[in-house]
C-alpha cells in the first residue's frame, strides 16, 4: 500500500493510463494472416457479438436476485429514434452502442445513458476495402470493428463502434430500443479496452509535461 | 448525414387488424403477424384490456418524437417561470428578458433532427498501408454472425 501521494502516483504511473489492453487485441488481430483470416474469426457468432442476452435467460441460469435484473447492458448494440448528438435527434432507426456500465443501466438508477454511433461502411461507398482491413486490424483508437449484423442492409460489409463523439439519452427511451445484439464476453472485453484507453490515455509526453510544472 | 431543420413528420398510423381475443391472434400465428401493414397498428382485444401492436420502426418513430416533445416542454417551462418572474417585477428590463426568452421558443419550433450518422473515415496514411492488402471485397462472401 502506497504511504504517501508521491507512492501512490508510482503505483498508479502502471495501471491508469495503460494501453496494454489494447495493444493485446491489436497484436492478436495483427498474429491473423490477412483480412479474409480476421472475417472469419471476428465475424463468428460469439466473436464480437452475440443475440441479445435476456434477463428471462440469464435468470434460469440462477441470476435471479434483485441486484441481477437488467433490461439493457452495456455494450449492447440498440436501435432508436430518441438518442441526441450536439442538440440534434438522430432519425434513421440508426443504431447505437451502449457506453455505460451494465450496473447504472438499472431503470430508477441514472436519468440519463451515453450512447456510441455505430457507423455502417457499405461495399460501394469510397475506401470500402481499406476501411474494412484497418478496423479488423484494431489500429484506430476512435474506432472499434464491428461484424456487419443479421439485419443490416445487403450492402453493409462492416460496421464501425465510434468513440468519438458521445450521444445522451433518456435513460427510460433506452430500455424501450430495440436491442439488436448484446457483445460477447471477448467483445465486451474489448469495448472496454476500447472506453478506457479513449477516455484515459497518456503519451509519456503529457506524463513528463504534468510532472515538470509540479516540481 | 445532414442536419434537417424539416418540420417532424407526424406518425401516421394506419388502422390494422383486429383479433377479437389470444386465442385467435394465437391461432393466426406469424402470418397474422404480416397482416400488419406498414405503420398499421393491431388491436389485440384481451379480457378487459386492449393491447395495440405495432412495428418496431413504427414504435421507435413514436418514442423519438416523445422525446422531442420532452425538450419542447422543457423550453415551454422556462417562458412560464420568466412569466411569473416579470408578473412580480414588471420592470422594462424584466419584461424585455421574457420577450426574448419567448421568442427563443416561438422561433425554433422546427427541433434539428439529422438521418443516421456520418461516414467512416480513413486517414491518408491509413489508406496507404493498406495498399498491399490482397482482399478481393467485390467477390468475397462476408460472412454475419448469425444471431
Amino acid at each position: 500500500m502506497a504511504l504517501s501521494l508521491e507512492e501512490l502516483e508510482q503505483q498508479l504511473r502502471s495501471i491508469s493510463h495503460s494501453e496494454e489492453a489494447i495493444k493485446a487485441v491489436q497484436a492478436f488481430s495483427d498474429s491473423l494472416s490477412g483480412t479474409k483470416a480476421r472475417l472469419d474469426v471476428w465475424n463468428a457468432l460469439n466473436a464480437i457479438v452475440r443475440k441479445p442476452i435476456e434477463y428471462r435467460e440469464t435468470s434460469a441460469l440462477g441470476f435471479d436476485t434483485a441486484d441481477d435484473q437488467f433490461s439493457v447492458l452495456q455494450g449492447d448494440i440498440v436501435q432508436t429514434e430518441a438518442a441526441y448528438l450536439y442538440g440534434e435527434r438522430i432519425a434513421g432507426m440508426a443504431k447505437f452502442a451502449v457506453l455505460n456500465s451494465s450496473c447504472d443501466l438499472v431503470p430508477g438508477r441514472t436519468a440519463h445513458a451515453s450512447l456510441l454511433r455505430i457507423l455502417p461502411i457499405y461495399k460501394d461507398e469510397e475506401r470500402a476495402k481499406e476501411k474494412l482491413g484497418t478496423l479488423l486490424k484494431f489500429t484506430r483508437r476512435d474506432s472499434m470493428y464491428l461484424p456487419a449484423l443479421a439485419d443490416d442492409a445487403e450492402d453493409v460489409v462492416g460496421n464501425a463502434i465510434s468513440f468519438e463523439g458521445i450521444c445522451q439519452i433518456r435513460s427510460s427511451d433506452l430500455f424501450l430500443a430495440n436491442r439488436v445484439a448484446s457483445l460477447s464476453v471477448v467483445g465486451w472485453r474489448i469495448f472496454a479496452s476500447f472506453t478506457r484507453t479513449v477516455l484515459a490515455r497518456a503519451n509519456p509526453r503529457e506524463v513528463e509535461l504534468r510532472m515538470a510544472v509540479e516540481i | 448525414m445532414s442536419t434537417s431543420l424539416s418540420r417532424s413528420t407526424a406518425p401516421v398510423l394506419v388502422p390494422g387488424p383486429v383479433w377479437s381475443s389470444f386465442e385467435q391472434f394465437r391461432k393466426g400465428g406469424n402470418t397474422a403477424l404480416e397482416e400488419i401493414p406498414e405503420h398499421g397498428v393491431a388491436t389485440l382485444v384481451g379480457r378487459g384490456t386492449s393491447y395495440r401492436i405495432l412495428r418496431d420502426a413504427d414504435f421507435q418513430h413514436l418514442i423519438g418524437l416523445a422525446a422531442d416533445i420532452h425538450r419542447l416542454q422543457q423550453g415551454l417551462n422556462l417562458v412560464t417561470r420568466f412569466a411569473k418572474v416579470v408578473a412580480k417585477h414588471p420592470d422594462h428590463e424584466h419584461v424585455q428578458l421574457f420577450l426574448h426568452s419567448a421568442e427563443l421558443v416561438a422561433g425554433s419550433p422546427l427541433l434539428p433532427t439529422r438521418e443516421g450518422h456520418d461516414v467512416f473515415q480513413l486517414t491518408p496514411e491509413e489508406v496507404e498501408a493498406q495498399a498491399f492488402d490482397d482482399f478481393d471485397l467485390d467477390s468475397a462472401a462476408i460472412p454475419r454472425p448469425g444471431l
